[in-house]
Order: C-alpha cells, then structure tokens, then sequence
C-alpha cells in the first residue's frame, strides 16, 4: 500500500493494471500468488521535478488467500471518505471505518487504515475494536496518546490489544497513519521478495517465479 | 465505560538513506526487531525467519545463474 502525500508516481504491473497517482491517491496492490511491477515518477513529473513523499508499507495476507490471483486498485483521493473538523484537521478513511465512513480499499482481513492530519491543539479519540492490533506511525509533528504518552516524528507506537480507544492530542500541527487490524495468527516466512508461511513454501514461489512458464502471468 | 488501548512499544525510524536517483528512504521497520508480530498483519515482511543464500541453494530454490553470480 502506498500513500501520496506529494508527487506523481507512476505504476505499472504484470496482471495489465496501470495507474497514475496524484497527491491524497492511495495505491493497494495485492501481490497473493505472484505480480511483477514498476513504480517511477509520472512522466510529466519528472520533467517539472518537485517533491514526493509517499508511505508505504505491507499488509499480510491469511494462508487462504496466499495464492489468491493478484490484483490492483487505484483509491483515488475523491473517492476516500474524510471526517474534518473547522480548524482544518482532518482524517482519511482508506479502509474499514470510522464514524460510519467507510473506506474503499477491499481487503482480506478487518482492517483499519486512516490517514490523520491534525492542526496543533486538536484532540481527538479513536474508537478502535478490542483484540484488534494498533500501530501509530507519527510522520511529522509531535503527539501526545491518552494524555501520557509524547511521541514524534518519526517513531511507531504500537498499543496493547486491550482496551477500546485512543485518544490523541496533537502538541505541534502533525501527521499520523493510524494502523489497526485483526491479527493474523499463523507463522511467516520471507525471503526478498517472496512471503509465504513455511520453507516449502518459500522455495516453491521461487521455483515458480523461475519457471518460463510459472504462476506469474506476464501480459 | 471504554478503556483505553494502552501504549506497549516505540520503535524509531533508521537514518535516512538514498536509493535510486537520490531518492530519500526511511526505513521504519527494521529488520529483526519483532514489530511484525506486534501489529500483524502489518509490515510482516520484516518478520524472521529469514533465509540465508545458501539454504535456499541447497534446496534447489535458485538457478545456476543466480549461484553463478553469488560465487563472484
């Protein structure tokens, strides 16, 4: 999953899929049982030049879905739901919900993903489900959790799965993405690119990769 | 009465570093620290047990080409 925050990449991959994103898009690929891509700067980007600044970061898939076929979704930033407050912070719904916005990224398992940007001053609490994961990714700025906790950029604060709320007071004004899902509870295996949950595994996908004619289809 | 999700762990991000035509990169997980497990199903790639060259060799995993190049 990547995030922009400023710029203009480019993305192509093996399934066909192609997708240009501006400022606010968020690009979820789904890699599952193989996808080959390429990620650079938008062409006319690269021209003008500029800042970019993205995050980007991995979403496990349960053993069910490993070899699910790969796919590709563009969530373009007028199709993210926002909850704003008057003093212009606001935050982003790119998957489960808040408030009763729904975000539009199709996932495998319940998540939450929000991206948060408060003005200094601003205080707010998430209502996030019990026994669920929680990881606060504080971009920029400095934060303080449930009026005990200083934070800043750039740090993960990760909570305890007890307990139903987090309540945030930005102390400078700050970004954050807000990190929340259910646990996948079975063991992980990795080796570069590849991610599987058992050695046979792993060493099966990278015969498959090798393979001429192997699992990933180039089109 | 709600109660709140309590802070476990802070981990901190890597110096940044380039990549590419001087893209700036920070790197948040480290490898080898166990915050895959903390927040699954997030970042789990950074999650041990790696593996190394040479056990995947022994199992077959890679081509001669790619051998090839590691005995450079």
């Amino acid at each position: 999953m990547t995030i922009v925050y400023q710029g203009a990449p480019e993305h192509r991959d093996s399934t066909g899929a192609y997708g240009k994103l501006r400022e606010g898009d968020v690009q979820w690929m789904t890699a599952a049982s193989g996808i080959v891509h390429e990620e650079k700067h938008e062409a006319g980007f690269s021209k003008r030049g500029g800042t970019i600044e993205m995050a980007q970061l991995w979403v496990n898939l349960p053993k069910a879905h490993k070899m699910t076929k790969p796919g590709y979704q563009t969530l373009l930033r007028e199709d993210i739901p926002v909850k704003s407050w008057n003093d212009g912070s606001y935050l982003r719904v790119i998957a489960g919900e808040f408030e009763g916005l729904y975000g539009p990224a199709r996932t495998f398992t319940p998540i939450n993903v929000y991206d948060v940007q408060l003005k200094a001053g601003r205080n707010i609490t998430l209502q996030l489900p019990e026994g669920y994961n929680t990881g606060v990714v504080v971009l920029k700025g400095e934060v303080e959790f449930n009026e005990t906790h200083l934070s800043k950029q750039v740090e993960i604060v990760s909570f305890g799965n007890e307990g139903e709320e987090i309540n945030i007071t930005a102390v400078s004004d700050v970004s954050l993405l807000v990190l929340n899902g259910e646990p996948i509870n079975e063991p992980v295996f990795a080796y570069g690119p590849f991610l599987m949950n058992t050695q046979e595994e792993i060493t099966q996908a990278i015969q498959d990769y090798n393979e001429p004619h192997g699992t990933i289809e180039l089109t | 009465m709600k109660t709140s999700k309590q802070v476990t762990q802070v981990y901190k991000g890597s110096k940044p570093n380039m990549v590419g035509d001087g893209f700036r990169v920070q790197n948040l997980f480290p490898s080898g620290n166990r915050i895959g497990k903390a927040i699954s199903p997030f970042f789990c790639s950074i999650m041990p047990p790696r593996y190394t060259f040479r056990q995947l060799i022994s199992h077959g995993a890679l081509t001669s080409t790619l051998i090839g190049d590691l005995k450079r």
